[in-house]
């Protein structure tokens, strides 16, 4: 009797194209909200997939994407540290890449309320770094709570209450604005 | 008396909800706290108005969403299968 069994290397690249191959494009967003750079963000998303090709015999199969994303902070982690090691967790170079972050050429965000938009847009910048890259985590790059504290290697508490409190400045800073008022006749 | 009296009953106080309203947006409370907050939206204007300025904050920030470059993805998706053939690449 013949019994046919996957060679590991078989086997492992069947579990790359189930775990890994859908979370391409959240792998590059959130590579890019930690790079700000499209050459940068494809730097770190194919260091990620590297590792991670060469560690899937031990993945468990549970969460892919929260294993993806902590791979991912451990590579940029490295990659920061390789680059410019004298910058390494520089809050002003974070602040400072975060303002060449605003998106103009979206068409949508020109039609959907400007008003509210650019309002909203002051708010963000206004927020320190630690309080932007979790709202960037999470309502731009899409992630869960839990997927934004792996990335950032912080409990899922922190992130709660830093996303809860950024949201919280720019809801107040619609009410200075008097455009929560407008939004509630809506 | 009152968050007793809303205990008892299994519905919220405003307060309760505005603590979760975040949460709630996200879809990162239980299913059964979901259910308690939304019953308490219908009733309550002010809260459903949160609820409103609060999701389209979300929906803005989300407007703000980087652009992913499909060629790039092709390049990484190249990646991949090229990773498949030869696992050393990068070395």
């Amino acid at each position: 009797m013949v019994t046919l069994v996957d060679s590991p290397k078989t086997t492992n690249d069947r579990r790359f194209d189930e775990y890994i191959l859908p979370e391409f494009e959240v792998l590059y967003r959130t590579a890019w909200s930690l790079t700000r750079s499209d050459a940068d963000a494809q730097d770190l998303v194919q260091d990620t997939l590297l590792r991670a090709y060469r560690s899937i015999d031990r993945f468990d199969g549970r969460y892919p994407r929260a294993w993806l994303l902590t791979i991912m902070r451990n590579a940029n982690i490295n990659r920061v540290r390789k680059k410019k090691p004298d910058l390494l967790n520089d809050p002003d170079l974070t602040f400072e890449r975060s303002l060449e972050f605003a998106d103009h050429n979206d068409p949508e965000a020109l039609v959907v309320s400007p008003v509210l938009d650019a309002a909203i847009e002051d708010a963000f910048d206004q927020l320190s770094a630690d309080f932007r890259e979790v709202v960037e985590l999470v309502d731009l790059d899409g992630l869960a709570y839990q997927e934004a504290a792996n990335v950032l290697g912080i409990p899922v508490g922190t992130v709660m209450s830093r996303l809860h409190r950024a949201r919280g400045r720019i809801r107040e800073h619609l009410g200075r604005t008097g455009l929560d008022q407008e939004m509630r006749t809506r | 008396m009152r968050r007793l009296l809303d205990r008892l009953r299994g519905t919220m106080s405003c307060g309760d909800v505005l603590k979760v309203i975040q949460s709630y947006i996200d879809g990162e409370i239980n299913a059964t706290t979901a259910r308690r907050v939304a019953a308490h939206l219908e009733q309550c204007d002010p809260c459903a108005d949160e609820e409103y300025i609060y999701g389209q904050i979300k929906a803005s920030l989300a407007r703000r969403r980087h652009k992913v470059d499909m060629d790039v993805l092709d390049q990484l998706m190249s990646f991949g299968e090229r990773l498949k053939t030869d696992p050393n690449l990068g070395d």
